[in-house]
């Protein structure tokens, strides 16, 4: 077989190709999005902490879709992701989001993607400032009323903490 | 039994030059050593790191891992394939001819070339490094992927399931998203004939 | 990769089947041999392996199975 292509067409395409990941048909690993474990900033959390971090993470998209002022079909249809699942990540913190669903909500919210995948307990450590943060957060929201002007403002808060670059936060 | 198809390049991020590289038509030792002795640690180490997750709602990681080296190994309907740079093998590629059909007009329906799996090797990947090394797999190993599906006479009909991190590469490629695919659990992409026409342009 | 050749013999029959399928197909006699054989293989290695290959009807979802003997 021949190959319909040549070397000088690949080095101006491989040029100008944006710097993305290329990979197709199924991850090596569980999930890709990784980050360096090294120093004490980030540590091995239990069970029970993974529930609260959900239980913010639910929290969190449920208020990120009320600010929109979007419905669960909404979202879902936007973001491109199953309303099952959705429902699943704002109610019930036993529920373990899939890597994509993760994905397509940090890229429709604009929220770290890193941040989402170590609340969703996508991972066996998290950044202790993060874990705090959240659990904080969680515990200042009320869970079914709408956004009052002050939940706003914790809302926004949190998205900010969310989206602060840090020293060791690696790939986004 | 492994063939040289041709002679490419790969960019080299590090020194900012392209770099001669090769792909080859089916897999030998070397790229089974490569995989277990080079790439799979690397995968493992961050599998451990981050790996609840896979073990939770995917099942077993590890199976995942050697899935694909299992069927390039032993069913004959895939075709492997790799490109090297500087001895190593620096990506991979798995297609099936055989059970995939197109799902786009006008050739709804016809054969279809499916790529199953194509990867880089960790340290030419973000997710993996912070300070990756080659760029340009993807893009060599699509092209491949077109040029054995016309060989193939398949016309460049091209089918594949995105992962997430890479819905963005494929669509400006000439990809149609046809939409998340329940089985697969992942978005899948189809390149019609005239789509691939021009990405080889 | 080494191309072979070789002699077929067909009944007119199987000729014309050959001939209005690559035609369907749109693609030569030889890949529709190959690609045949590669379904062929694949079924064949899925059996084997003690899986089931089934063909769906789509509105009645009836299942039939394909035997491979």
């Amino acid at each position: 077989m021949k190959l319909l292509f040549s070397v000088d067409w690949l080095r101006s395409k491989i040029a100008s190709d944006p710097d993305v990941e290329t990979e197709a048909g199924r991850p090596l690993v569980g999930f890709d999005q990784v980050k360096s474990m090294e120093s004490g900033i980030v540590a091995v959390i239990p069970q029970r902490n993974v529930i609260q971090m959900r239980i913010a993470l639910g929290t969190l998209v449920r208020q990120l879709r009320q600010r929109d002022r979007l419905t669960l079909q909404e979202v879902a249809a936007r973001a491109e992701v199953s309303e099952e699942e959705l429902r699943q990540v704002e109610t019930n913190p036993s529920y373990t989001a899939r890597p994509r669903l993760i994905f397509q909500l940090s890229k429709f919210f604009g929220v770290s993607l890193n941040n989402l995948s170590q609340m969703s307990g996508a991972t066996h450590a998290v950044d202790r400032r993060l874990y705090n943060d959240a659990v904080q957060y969680a515990a200042h929201s009320d869970d079914v009323a709408p956004l009052s002007e002050l939940q706003l403002e914790i809302l926004n808060g949190f998205v900010a903490v969310l989206n602060t670059p840090k020293a060791l936060s690696g790939h986004d | 039994m492994k063939t040289l198809l041709g002679e490419v390049v790969l960019f080299n991020r590090w020194t900012d030059r392209f770099d001669p590289a090769a792909v080859y038509q089916g897999l030998d030792s070397t790229n089974f050593r490569d995989f277990e002795n080079l790439w799979k640690p690397e995968l493992d180490r961050r599998a451990a790191e981050f790996g609840t997750w896979a073990e939770a709602a995917e099942g077993n990681t590890q199976d995942a891992h050697w899935d694909w080296v299992g069927k390039a190994k032993s069913e004959a309907s895939y075709e492997a394939f790799a490109v090297e740079c500087g001895g190593v093998t620096q990506g991979l590629m798995l297609i099936d001819l055989a059970l995939h059909h197109a799902r786009l007009p006008p050739h709804k329906g016809l054969d279809l070339c499916y790529i199953e799996l194509v990867a880089s090797a960790p340290w030419n990947r973000r997710g993996f490094s912070d300070n990756p090394k080659y760029k340009g797999t993807g893009r060599v190993l699509l092209a491949t992927a077109l040029s054995f599906g016309i060989d193939q006479e398949l016309k460049g009909r091209t089918g594949l399931h995105s992962l997430p991190e890479s819905e963005t590469w494929y669509g400006p490629l000439g990809f149609t998203n046809c939409g998340y695919d329940e089985g697969k659990q992942l978005q899948y992409f189809e390149m019609t004939e005239a789509a691939a026409a021009s990405f080889l342009a | 990769m080494d191309r072979r050749q070789m002699t077929l013999i067909l009944s007119d029959k199987e000729m014309e089947l050959l001939d209005d399928l690559s035609d369907r197909r749109g693609m030569s006699k030889t890949a529709l041999v190959r690609q045949a054989l590669r379904l062929y293989q694949s079924v064949t290695e899925r059996i084997e392996k003690g899986e089931k290959v089934f063909v769906e009807h789509p509105a009645t979802k009836d299942k039939a199975e394909l035997m491979v003997l």
